[in-house]
């Protein structure tokens, strides 16, 4: 075999081919992946900067706070409103509920309204009926409960001296009374009240102050100073707690119907 | 002096290949050592950018998370917000009649003895008793300008010699009420013949009308109307600007957004329509009703 003889050509050859393609293979295949590597790396910095240091988390802490106090503040409203204002109907027990709701319509809201209203200045031109909630427990509604406040006039005597007062009416007279958008089944009753037109009206403002939510809507006035005549209408919303997180039906034969939203 | 070389080409060619090959592995050395030495140090600055990137992307976690209770936070306050904005229109609402009486009876003129106010969604409709047309002029006047009113009419003044409108109107105190009035005690009624009590029932001569003692004019006015001299009884309708709207409730997450009727669950929490505030009230002065 011919010896290879090493030409300064042949020399210069191997050195220029070595001279370029060693640093341009450790270029490519390990200083590049490695720049590669770092130029991701800074990206996610770069993309993520804006979240370093104690100012974004001071920040972000103080936000949080924030929104942790304005919950706690309304939930502080809220319980200070439901502790004067409305009674607890706790729907985590349907039974129990539903007692709630019965002794609050026929031992509380009925003779709380009888009471409160001929201090404010009227005088009320009969007596306050509710109707009954459904017979189903299971039909407490789960959010709201809305009581439209009824008024039916004086019970008469069928006979006797002088005006109204009378004690001797039936229960059918009576309960046939109410008239003038109070009654008939209508989801609203129509309160009506005697006084002056200063006096009416602060009635009519005096309701904000009832140990109940009651929306005041329709009020009406005729007649002459002092004797004029207010009629409105006055619901009592009744606000019921647990209602996500309603308890067992219980089984209930009763019909459940509807009567002025106190039933589904 | 002619340089002569006698030595063989390839001695020279040996020379200049030891050479190339010396300068050529300085090359191929520097080429080497200087890649690698850049190689070298590349690693500790991978190690730090990758240090920094971790910090970073588990701070934006912290901050996220932070971000996410917030949202949860806050998202508990939809129900019970809903509630106190319900609770919040109510309060308002309920001062709304009682507002828009009031203001009404202060631009009204004192003259005008009203005896009935009523609103039905936008509209308010008052009976009253004016004493003459110029006074009915004036409170036309006044009423166009009272700031919770955008329209107001009249109807029922006659023309000339038209039958009066006037009559006695007669309140009689319902049963179950006492009405005291001073020096008389408790009465069953009053007589108003424009704008003026002209007989006072007691009750001892019953309710409902009947000219009592002391009563002056019959019930009616019998006459023709003359604009010179009488007043009459009239109507007035006035369109609200905004109407009263009563607020309803409606649980977060209830379906629907448009306000419901009362009963049960409504759809909408929002404010009543609340009369404007009144402006300042002119010179017409109060209602006679008081």
């Amino acid at each position: 075999m011919a010896k290879l003889r090493l030409t300064p050509l042949i020399v210069a050859i191997i050195g220029s081919v070595l001279t370029i393609g060693i640093p341009v293979g450790v270029f490519f295949g390990l200083i590049k992946p490695e720049m590669d590597k770092i130029a991701a790396q800074k990206a996610t910095y770069d993309a993520n900067s804006q979240y370093v240091g104690p100012a974004p988390l001071n920040t972000h802490k103080q936000a949080l706070q924030a929104a942790v106090n304005q919950v706690a503040a309304a939930e502080a409203r809220w319980d200070g409103i439901t502790r004067t204002k409305n009674p607890d109907i706790d729907l985590s027990d349907r039974f129990l509920a539903w007692r709630q709701l019965t002794r609050e319509l026929e031992f509380v809201l009925g003779p709380s309204v009888e009471h409160w209203l001929p201090h404010t200045g009227i005088q009320p031109l009969g007596i306050i009926y509710l109707d009954a909630p459904s017979p189903d427990p299971n039909a407490v509604p789960p959010s709201v409960i809305t009581v439209p406040l009824r008024m039916a006039p004086f019970p008469t005597a069928s006979a006797g001296p002088g005006g109204g007062g009378g004690e001797s009416a039936t229960p059918a007279s009576f309960s046939a009374a109410p008239s003038g958008g109070g009654g008939g089944g209508s989801t609203t009753g129509s309160m009506n009240v005697l006084g002056t037109f200063p006096g009416i009206l602060h009635h009519i403002e005096s309701w904000n102050k009832f140990s109940r939510i009651v929306v005041i809507d329709n009020v009406s006035l005729s007649g002459y100073s002092p004797i004029i005549t207010g009629s409105y209408n006055a619901t009592v919303y009744i606000f019921t707690t647990n209602g996500d997180k309603e308890g067992t039906p219980v089984p209930s034969g009763a019909a459940t119907t509807t009567q002025n939203g106190l039933g589904h | 002096m002619l340089r002569i070389n006698l030595l063989p080409a390839y001695v020279a060619q040996r020379r200049l290949t030891a050479r190339l090959i010396i300068i050529f592995t300085v090359l191929v050395i520097c080429a080497v050592v200087g890649p690698m030495a850049w190689y070298v140090t590349l690693p500790p600055q991978l190690n730090d950018w990758t240090t920094k990137a971790t910090a970073a992307v588990a701070d934006k976690a912290v901050l996220d998370g932070l971000d996410a209770d917030a949202t949860a936070t806050t998202a508990k306050i939809g129900p019970i917000q809903a509630k106190l904005n319900f609770y919040d229109a109510a309060q308002q609402y309920n001062l709304q009649f009682p507002k828009l009486y009031r203001t009404v009876a202060a631009y009204t003129a004192p003259q005008v003895t009203l005896s009935s106010m009523n609103i039905s969604a936008t509209t308010l409709t008052m009976t009253a008793y004016c004493p003459s047309i110029a006074v009915l002029n004036k409170y036309l006047a006044v009423m166009y300008q009272e700031p919770d009113i955008a329209k107001v009419s009249v109807t029922g003044f006659p023309g000339y010699n038209e039958a009066s409108t006037v009559a006695t109107h007669t309140v009689s105190v319902p049963a179950g009420a006492v009405v005291k009035l001073p020096g008389i005690g408790a009465i069953a009624g009053l007589d108003v013949y424009k704008g003026r009590v002209v007989a006072v029932h007691t009750a001892a001569q019953g309710a409902n009308g009947g000219a009592g003692a002391g009563a002056t004019l019959g019930a009616g006015a019998a006459g023709l109307f003359n604009p010179y001299s009488d007043g009459f009884d009239f109507t007035v309708t006035a369109t609200l600007k905004q109407a009263l709207t009563p607020p309803t409730f409606a649980a977060p997450g209830a379906p629907g957004g448009a306000a419901g009727g009362p009963g049960g669950e409504a759809a909408g929490a929002r404010p009543g329509g609340a009369g404007p505030g009144g402006g300042a009230a002119p010179a017409g002065g109060a209602s006679a009703n008081d």
